[in-house]
């Protein structure tokens, strides 16, 4: 990941070191991967003050540009819009005219010494101070007093294309959306792109987010994706993911990678995420989530207010808890609902549904789903031969299977 | 068709008045406490002679202004949005900056000329400045534009208490006309020199340049009412410069009349009353807290549009706290910054107002230099660029804006003022 005010203004040589200029500015093909297809160089020479350079001669960029030694000059289409001109320092807006921020920088991405292609716009005051190169000092400065400085960067997916030719830099969503973008839309957004734009993408997101918006892309999109971020991110991603989910992406893969990445997870999350892959054989298997809570027939109500609340895990899902006696079997259930309702020294056995509906591993779905809609329940718990719960199926989980 | 001439001519009233606003603000905003100091000191001191400098610098005003106003409504933006795209974020950075520095000190001088203002009629300098903060904040955040677009115009209208004061201070009217149109005993010293240039650079200032172009931005007024708002600068232009003859002819009947040197604007208010009445004081005390309640108010909201152009967020009257959150925090921000310094123990407003002219002297032509080369460029105000006289005639103001501020940083620098 480059940025444009990095490399703006460095010197071009060609391959036998003669100078050529410096580096003024970055045309490129705004069509759906924006790639960098000219190069802008302001010359000295007065009489010829700019070169137009297709990318294709360029040999190495880092310090300084280097371009192979015949290389030929081009001439800009009329249409062709640069990224010194059309969006560095113009003002974004959203879909309905607001101002948002303008674009301070731009983020490039390099695949190669002649493959540059724009990831997206820098939009924070950062994007500023680079411009200053005074940015590892703010850095250094700001960890000294414990702060993590970062850029926030607008992924290019956001920004709608036809309109800069006309001047403008518009998104294509509101501002609202911007300070809390929904992982789910993103997803969506994202579905509809290439894979390229895809791994891009994510690759701009911190991993709480970028996790979130892979939950939510579909299954093939997930196991394409995972094959190309590698190992080290699978695994963080993996880990922060539903376990359902996580199964599912995990079972797309061939065993070999599978084995690879649980090796790689924490303890407790591998173990968890075998047992449930384990299961995948059967009917239920393939939806059973392990993010359930269970409380003891003996305890009091306010006792179970207690431990929801410092219930050491995060549950992304909580309508029932469970009710098991000593002997670890199910023997009753209650909703939330209930739990509220009452008075905070009664026993769970006073107020808890006795024999709650349940299912089996070999269950088949469809009475799974006869299960959830005839009792209007949002989730099923699984059971063993013993009645012991093993797991929890939820509508969500199933409903998709059924629309389809 | 006497009906339909007085229909058209009604039509056109109403788009007048449909557009008349900015143009009056922006001037009359620029005699805020320190234009009305240095009228009151150069009329005490130099007396009449002084006026026939006043049609000068009506004309650059409305020049200047105008320039501001045709830009902004041709090409819909504001000129922080234009410097920054066309100059880039260096340049902006700096000129938003010098810009943060000299607006806070112009708004600790009005904050001082409000507190004079109050104190001659004995309200306690903490109350009078807490009040009118809290005051100027509820306006600008809760108010939508034209709310306070019509309470600005009421406040400008309101200089007319000079006029009232001007009516008690026995007046040698036919000496001040004549006085106006030709240039009388004019003392060739540097001291009258000195006081002319800062004359014009209390006049034409840098949050002047910004605040018309944004406030327009903010009332979008589009291409087709361009005529009525030319028309709107000049007469804001004249208007203001109307209520400053007021000002110099009170203190040149009373102060100069009977040799009595004054040090500020509220000096003047105190001194004029031997000779014009304790109504014809009060009357300029009001005038004064009128005219620094208005450069308190504005000047800050032009630093607030600047920096919601050059950063590009959303920024205006017409937005909500909510909608525009850093528009609203720099315009607090900064009342609040400029009220500390005025409570600083060891605070010196000499210092102050003596630093921020000179930056403002040194920002003011590199301004006008940016709206000359923005109003010729093509691309941006097609069919509406400067026409090659009014180029020279802007250009030629431009090179007396130069030397004016240059005078007045060496002016200020040497204690002639």
């Amino acid at each position: 990941m480059i940025f444009f005010s990095e490399i703006k203004d460095i010197k071009v040589y060609t391959e036998d070191d003669v100078y050529v200029g410096r580096l003024h500015d970055l045309v490129f093909d705004f069509q759906d991967v924006p790639r960098i297809t000219k190069l802008i160089i302001k010359s000295d020479k007065l009489h010829y003050p700019r070169l137009h350079i297709p990318i294709k001669y360029v040999q190495s960029m880092n310090h300084q540009l280097v371009l192979v030694k015949n290389y030929e000059l081009d001439n800009l289409k009329v249409n062709e819009i640069s990224i010194w001109n059309n969006i560095v320092d113009k003002q974004i807006i959203d879909i309905k005219g607001r101002k948002v921020v303008r674009v301070n920088d731009v983020v490039l991405k390099q695949n190669g010494p002649n493959n540059l292609t724009i990831l997206g716009v820098d939009t924070s005051a950062l994007g500023i101070w680079r411009w200053f190169g005074i940015n590892p000092l703010l850095k250094k400065i700001a960890t000294f007093f414990g702060i993590r400085l970062s850029s926030t960067t607008l992924p290019w997916q956001y920004i709608q294309p036809l309109e800069l030719t006309q001047g403008r830099v518009k998104l294509n969503f509101e501002q609202e959306k911007l300070e809390r973008l929904h992982p789910e839309d993103l997803a969506d957004y994202l579905e509809v792109t290439s894979m390229d734009n895809i791994v891009s993408t994510i690759n701009l997101l911190d991993l709480d987010f970028s996790s979130q918006v892979i939950a939510e892309l579909n299954l093939n999109y997930q196991i394409q994706l995972f094959k190309r971020i590698g190992l080290d991110k699978s695994v963080a991603v993996l880990s922060r993911m539903d376990p359902d989910e996580a199964v599912d992406v995990l079972l797309g893969f061939r065993s070999k990678t599978r084995t690879n990445i649980l090796q790689k997870m924490a303890d407790h999350k591998r173990r968890e995420l075998e047992e449930l892959l384990s299961f995948a054989g059967s009917d239920v298997g393939e939806y059973i989530n392990s993010e359930y809570c269970t409380v003891d027939v003996d305890m009091l109500a306010n006792k179970v207010i207690e431990t929801i609340r410092t219930y050491p895990r995060k549950l992304s899902y909580l309508d029932y808890v469970y009710v098991i006696n000593k002997q670890g079997q199910m023997i009753g259930v209650f909703n939330l609902h209930e739990l509220l309702m009452q008075p905070l020294t009664t026993p769970v056995r006073k107020f808890m549904v006795e024999d709650p509906i349940n299912i089996h591993l070999n269950t088949p779905l469809k009475s799974v789903q006869r299960k959830l809609i005839k009792y209007k329940l949002s989730a099923l718990p699984v059971v063993d031969e013993y009645k012991k719960i093993i797991g929890i199926v939820t509508m969500d989980d199933i409903a998709p299977k059924f629309m389809h | 068709m006497v009906q339909l001439n007085n229909f058209i001519t009604r039509r056109r009233l109403m788009v007048f008045l449909a557009v008349m606003g900015p143009g009056l603000i922006s001037a009359i905003a620029d005699n805020d406490a320190g234009g009305v100091a240095t009228y009151s000191i150069l009329g005490a001191k130099y007396g009449y002679t002084i006026l026939f400098f006043l049609l000068i610098i009506t004309v650059l005003l409305a020049i200047t202004q105008e320039m501001g106003a045709r830009l902004t409504i041709v090409t819909g933006q504001g000129l922080g949005d234009l410097i920054r795209e066309e100059y880039g974020i260096k340049i902006s950075l700096l000129i938003f900056s010098l810009l943060v520095i000299t607006n806070t000190g112009t708004t600790v001088a009005n904050l001082a000329g409000l507190v004079a203002g109050y104190e001659i009629f004995g309200f306690p300098k903490l109350l009078t400045l807490f009040v009118t903060v809290v005051f100027i904040g509820l306006f600008i955040s809760k108010g939508n534009y034209k709310i306070n677009q019509r309470i600005l115009l009421f406040a400008g209208f309101l200089y007319a208490v000079y006029i009232i004061s001007a009516y008690f201070a026995r007046v040698d009217w036919d000496l001040a006309f004549a006085s106006l149109v030709t240039p009388r005993d004019v003392p060739l010293e540097t001291g009258f020199i000195f006081g002319v240039m800062a004359l014009l650079g209390t006049t034409v200032t840098p949050w002047g340049q910004f605040f018309i172009s944004s406030f327009i931005r903010d009332k979008r007024i589009t291409v087709d009412r361009l005529k009525y708002e030319k028309l709107e600068v000049f007469f804001g232009a004249f208007v203001t410069n109307f209520f400053s003859f007021f000002m110099i002819v009170v203190c040149a009947a009373t102060l100069f009349i009977h040799n009595i040197e004054i040090n500020s604007a509220a000096d003047a208010a105190l001194a004029i009353a031997p000779f014009a009445g304790a109504f014809a004081s009060h009357l300029f005390a009001i005038g004064l807290i009128i005219a620094s309640i208005m450069g308190a108010a504005i000047v800050p909201l032009t630093t607030a549009y600047v920096y919601a152009e050059f950063f590009g967020v959303e920024g205006g009257l017409d937005k909500s706290f909510t909608e525009s959150k850093q528009f609203h925090l720099v315009f607090f921000s900064q009342l609040i910054l400029a009220s500390l310094f005025l409570l600083l123990p060891n605070f010196s407003l000499f210092r102050i107002v003596l630093y921020t002219q000179a930056l403002n002297g040194a920002l003011l032509p590199v301004l006008i230099y940016y709206l000359i080369r923005f109003c010729n460029d093509t691309e941006r105000m097609g069919n509406h660029v400067n026409g090659k006289y009014y180029n020279y005639l802007s250009a030629s103001f431009a090179v007396v804006i130069l030397f004016a501020s240059v005078f007045v940083i060496i002016g200020g620098l040497l204690g002639k003022i």
